[in-house]
């Protein structure tokens, strides 16, 4: 794992500000992703954290351009090797993907064609990206990309079919695939929720090594603060569409952000009940997205609630150097952000 | 009845469920799937028994198995001291009761056109239980057990949230105060903010009502926190089985202590996380390996693992290990 980007502006890959996604339908409209702004770093993992409802696999569809109708981007920039891709049209947003960025998804599976041999997708995602290659240099660069993310017996399994594969031999392909043109950022959304524990280690690991070999950004939107701790530098926690708290992946027991902390309190730890204590429990559940209260949208579930928690949207403030959080009884904030 | 619950307690406590030998396969085209391959093992009054493992290891099929919704090819389970295997459908009904599962997918095991009265009526009306007031009041009683209101039973289940359904199932299998309910996965489909609350229900009614509980859960931290003992399966076969502190602190199962060191967020937590890693995925339950059915993931396997199928033996008091190494 490489140390936290201590100068976010040095080797910047991805910038993203004020970014607002919506679900337009004639009955309503939606605010999913609401006026966020992130960047991440060259060799840097940042993980994006929330529960379902979050925003988050939107923030992902968002960002990567493949969101599909009634979700619209109605804001905002999305800065990748110098250009807004909020900007871009389908074919030169599908050059970039692939090339520059790449993206990985919960369920390989569904992004694999199950009528293509998983070395002949893989070759497709190169020529077409390097059209100068020829075939036999295109699949010998499959093998070896094969080899690189753990797959055995590589030369027999180019030939095989996705459902030949187990979920967590389709993720290799897919991380393959993903790496075939060396991008700088890749987008990772839930990538291991669908495998097994012992399957899951190994993947992340594969991700942080191939992360620090090509010296990619890394973005990993997941729900389990557990792979936080492991995997990532840093950290944004996402409640009902807007980022609730930024930090480092080492300071998330300093969390300010009532949501973060009782997330982390929530979680049941294999140790835990040899102190025999209950969880901390969160009443209720995430709110509706079209059904959000004025002011904090965790405002009904939060112990620490104010009367000014009803009256406005809590802004990200900074608690320290790398850390905001959105709370108005947070510690200690020392100035308004607004990077 | 509230009995303070500990390990040593439950050892001497009654046993609810033995379960011997259980055999369950599954045959197909492709071939037969030892998804249940001899496991035997017994739970206690007012205790919860963990049950982990990784896709396609069989603890679901003997979940199954246990209440009865799974024929099985052999074996026994034994519930308060009666067989269940091998008697008529008739011959079981009256000890269904004692017996209750709770599934992972609430949609999926809740009747969406039935109210929630109907539902948590049924399981008295199946049994010949109570007048229709005395029913009307239990329902409202379980609710409020549950953490619901008393209001919600005119509603229906797409009303309520995930979580809520599942507090409803819970009202459900609680109902006829069984003996002992197997949850299958029960919290997984939760968020974690939500699954805080279930988790804390299930444990408040089982220390409450005496209950046992069979956990079966792929996520060690969910289990971790309910139960007094863990058993750790793999393709079909229960290989290590403990208190949970003996199996946290001294598991002797190289697949256990891999399982163990691969929970995220608690590397640095384990004395013996790092001693052991692994490559690969279990082998297909269609054509386990033989010998033991780790062998081919294991690091430190020997000539005799690759064929004599390792026996569960035990390596200290109610600690027990199926590896030749242990």
């Amino acid at each position: 794992m490489s140390p936290p980007n201590s100068s976010p502006t040095a080797d910047v890959v991805l910038q993203v500000r004020g970014l607002t996604t919506v679900f337009e339908t004639p009955a309503s409209t939606v605010v999913a992703v609401n006026d966020v702004s992130f960047s991440v770093a060259r060799g840097q993992t940042l993980a994006v954290v929330g529960e379902s409802g979050s925003g988050k696999s939107v923030l992902a569809y968002s960002v990567t351009r493949l969101l599909s109708p009634p979700g619209r981007i109605l804001a905002g920039e999305i800065n990748l090797g110098g250009r807004d891709l909020s900007k871009l049209d389908e074919s030169s947003l599908r050059a970039i993907r692939g090339r520059d960025l790449a993206i990985i998804f919960q369920e390989p599976s569904t992004s694999l064609n199950p009528l293509m041999t998983v070395g002949e997708q893989v070759l497709e995602a190169i020529t077409e990206h390097q059209p100068e290659t020829t075939r036999a240099q295109a699949m010998q660069s499959v093998i070896e990309r094969f080899r690189l993310v753990g797959i055995p017996a590589p030369e027999q399994r180019v030939l095989e079919y996705p459902h030949q594969l187990s979920g967590g031999m389709r993720q290799r392909v897919m991380i393959a695939m993903a790496l075939a043109c060396g991008p700088s950022l890749l987008l990772a959304d839930e990538p291991t929720t669908a495998l097994d524990v012992t399957v899951q280690a190994q993947v992340l690991n594969l991700i942080d090594d191939v992360k620090a070999r090509l010296g990619m950004a890394v973005i990993l939107i997941t729900h389990d603060l557990g792979i936080v701790a492991d995997h990532a530098d840093r950290v944004l926690v996402m409640y009902a569409g807007r980022f609730v708290e930024e930090l480092d992946a080492r300071s998330l027991a300093s969390a300010e952000h009532p949501y973060t902390r009782a997330l982390l309190a929530c979680r049941p730890d294999v140790t835990h009940d040899l102190e025999d204590k209950p969880l901390i429990e969160i009443p209720g559940t995430v709110p509706a997205l079209d059904r959000l209260p004025t002011g904090c949208a965790f405002m009904d579930r939060c112990e620490r609630r104010q009367d000014i928690c009803r009256q406005s949207v809590p802004p990200m403030l900074n608690i320290r150097p790398g850390h905001r959080a959105a709370c108005f009884m947070a510690s200690a904030p020392v100035a308004e952000t607004n990077r | 009845m509230s009995e303070p619950h500990s390990s040593d307690k439950a050892e001497d406590a009654p046993v609810v469920l033995r379960v011997t030998d259980l055999v369950k396969h599954y045959t197909s085209a492709a071939g037969t799937v030892h998804a249940v391959d001899g496991v035997s093992l017994q739970i206690h009054r007012g205790e919860v028994l963990g049950l982990v493992g990784e896709s396609g290891c069989g603890k679901s099929s003997l979940g199954r198995a246990i209440v009865g919704l799974e024929e099985t090819d052999s074996g026994e389970v034994e519930l308060d001291g009666t067989v269940l295997t091998g008697m008529s459908r008739r011959q079981l009904r009256p000890h269904r009761r004692h017996v209750q599962m709770v599934f992972q997918d609430p949609f999926g095991s809740l009747n969406p056109r039935k109210t929630v009265e109907t539902l948590l009526t049924e399981p008295f009306q199946v049994h010949g239980i109570g007048s229709r007031a005395q029913r009307r009041e239990w329902v409202a009683e379980l609710l409020l057990k549950v953490g619901l209101r008393a209001e919600h039973a005119e509603r229906f289940p797409h009303q309520f949230s995930g979580g809520q359904r599942q507090r409803i199932s819970i009202a459900r299998a609680i109902a006829l105060k069984p003996r002992l309910i197997v949850c299958d996965e029960a919290v997984s489909a939760l968020d974690v903010s939500v699954q805080a609350q279930i988790l804390n229900l299930l444990r408040r009614l089982q220390r409450e009502t005496g209950i046992a509980y069979l956990f079966i859960s792929h996520d060690l931290g969910v289990v971790g926190f309910l139960a007094g003992r863990i058993a750790v399966m793999y393709l079909g076969h229960i290989v290590e089985i403990g208190t949970k502190a003996t199996l946290l602190q001294s598991p002797r199962h190289p697949y256990t202590q891999v399982l163990f060191s691969s929970i995220p967020g608690h590397k640095s937590t384990q004395a013996w996380s790092g001693r052991i890693s692994i490559v690969g995925e279990p082998p297909s339950p269609l054509n386990p390996p033989p010998g033991c059915r780790f062998h081919t993931r294991c690091p430190l396997a020997e000539e005799r693992c690759r064929s004599e199928p390792p026996a569960l033996r035990t390596v200290a008091d109610g600690h027990r290990v199926a590896c030749h190494l242990a």
